[in-house]
């Protein structure tokens, strides 16, 4: 079964279905007429669309918006320190050379290791050069798509995924601001 | 992301309750100009683990429509779970099945520091036009400006990557909340891998529900915003005091939201 509530979505014939750009809820007019959507890439306003719910829903949270919890399952933000060795590991890089905040584009050493890590992980022969170093997963899999897709091409993901989502209408929490305000007896 | 590469993304539903790949669903979104597929494995918010035999009949499927259409599909592998597994599970890439992938690698779930942004992305052994590849991948890293890190993550390097927070610890709190969320009537399944538990919201409107659970201070991440109605996410990064603070208000909410739940 093929999900048919995304931004753009597939029906089971391979037809590609399309929403009218009127049907877009991010798009506004400015205080001087201006429609915002010419102002900014059309893809962009599309992304805000798919990430506004999510971003706006998690940020207006008890836990981000001043207001004490007991718990927090929020999102993977860490609740306790990283493991030892890891501030050990970031003291031990701070400058010993010149060039040490020199461009560092791709530092051998550290392809290096997470070829040989990767390799042990895997069992499969990574090479240092096949090791793009990024800020992160995200910045990873912003590279893949960057490298690969053109303008029209297709990118097939299984829903749901935290990673490639689509939100739908942002959760309106009953109180946010600091301080205990309930409405409903527990 | 995918918009914003200018792609157009092309979804295909995992159901409940295992949320296996469906793999006809996904070679029926196929087509003439589809360049990638997407895995995420472990895969968030689920934590499965897609098997190594479901891989390799993806990457035949794969293959099999990339003869068709006279063009290679990329399989792009959001690994960024891939040591954080229970119960002593293994993983396996796709990429050790598609010679069409890439890896992408994060070091923000082993250290549980996600503000330190350092990752990789990895060629799968064998891709093919390997040289020709390298260069155009390490030209968008550089014209793009957005994925490189910082050079003191890229030293630090070497020392991080032998570095994984505890994960008996994250088992130990999956086993509790799980065992302790069934007990009280939720429906939930026990993960394999992440760090997330993804429990049926005992109400219809899981964002009620939510909303009733952050009133009494326990805040999680309703499903509606990700794609998953019906459902909300518990992340296990938490501290085991919430958690034994926790479950007496998940409790008392279920027996608000369905009076017959057992307690």
């Amino acid at each position: 079964m093929i999900s048919g509530q995304g931004t753009v979505r597939k029906d089971n014939a391979g037809r590609i279905h399309r929403p009218r750009r009127g049907d877009q809820p991010g798009l506004h007019h400015r205080k001087d007429g201006e429609m915002v959507e010419h102002m900014i890439a059309r893809r962009v306003l599309a992304v805000q669309q798919a990430l506004h719910p999510f971003f706006d829903t998690v940020l207006h949270s008890p836990p981000r918006s001043g207001r004490p919890v007991i718990a927090d399952f929020m999102t993977g933000d860490p609740q306790e320190l990283p493991p030892p060795g890891f501030v050990e590991a970031l003291r031990r890089s701070i400058p010993t050379a010149r060039d040490w905040f020199a461009y560092r584009f791709a530092h051998q050493p550290a392809r290096q290791a997470a070829a040989a890590s990767l390799t042990a992980e895997l069992g499969m022969g990574f090479a240092a050069d096949d090791i793009f170093l990024t800020r992160g997963a995200a910045g990873a899999l912003a590279l893949a798509l960057l490298t690969v897709v053109d303008p029209g091409d297709e990118v097939v993901f299984p829903q749901p995924t935290v990673v490639f989502l689509r939100s739908n209408d942002p959760v309106q929490w009953r109180h946010t601001g600091p301080g205990p305000a309930r409405t409903t007896r527990l | 992301m995918i918009l914003s590469s200018g792609a157009t993304p092309v979804r295909v539903r995992l159901e409940p309750p295992d949320f296996n790949l469906d793999l006809d669903a996904i070679v029926a979104a196929l087509g003439p100009r589809t360049r990638a597929v997407l895995i995420n494995t472990p895969h968030n918010p689920t934590g499965r683990i897609y098997p190594a035999t479901v891989l390799q009949r993806l990457a035949d499927r794969l293959a099999e429509a990339a003869a068709r259409y006279g063009r290679p599909i990329w399989v792009i592998s959001d690994e960024a779970y891939s040591r954080i597994l229970f119960d002593e599970r293994s993983f396996v890439s796709p990429g050790a099945f598609h010679p069409y992938s890439m890896l992408a690698r994060t070091y923000s779930k082993t250290t549980l520091a996600p503000g330190q942004r350092l990752g990789y992305l990895a060629l799968a052994p064998g891709v093919p036009q390997t040289e020709a590849l390298r260069k155009a991948v390490f030209h968008v890293l550089l014209s793009s400006g957005l994925a490189m890190p910082d050079a003191v993550p890229q030293y630090a390097l070497p020392d991080i990557d032998g570095l994984l927070i505890d994960v008996a610890a994250i088992q130990r709190r999956r086993d509790r909340m799980v065992t302790a969320l069934r007990q009280q009537g939720y429906q939930l399944h026990s993960p394999e891998a992440t760090f997330y538990l993804l429990p049926q919201a005992p109400a219809a409107d899981d964002r009620a529900f939510c909303a009733l659970l952050a009133e009494h201070g326990v805040a999680v991440l309703p499903g509606h915003i990700i794609e998953l109605p019906g459902y909300f996410r518990i992340s296990l990064t938490a501290a085991d005091e919430m958690v034994e603070r926790s479950l007496p208000i998940f409790a008392r909410a279920i027996q608000r939201a369905n009076p017959s739940a057992r307690t």
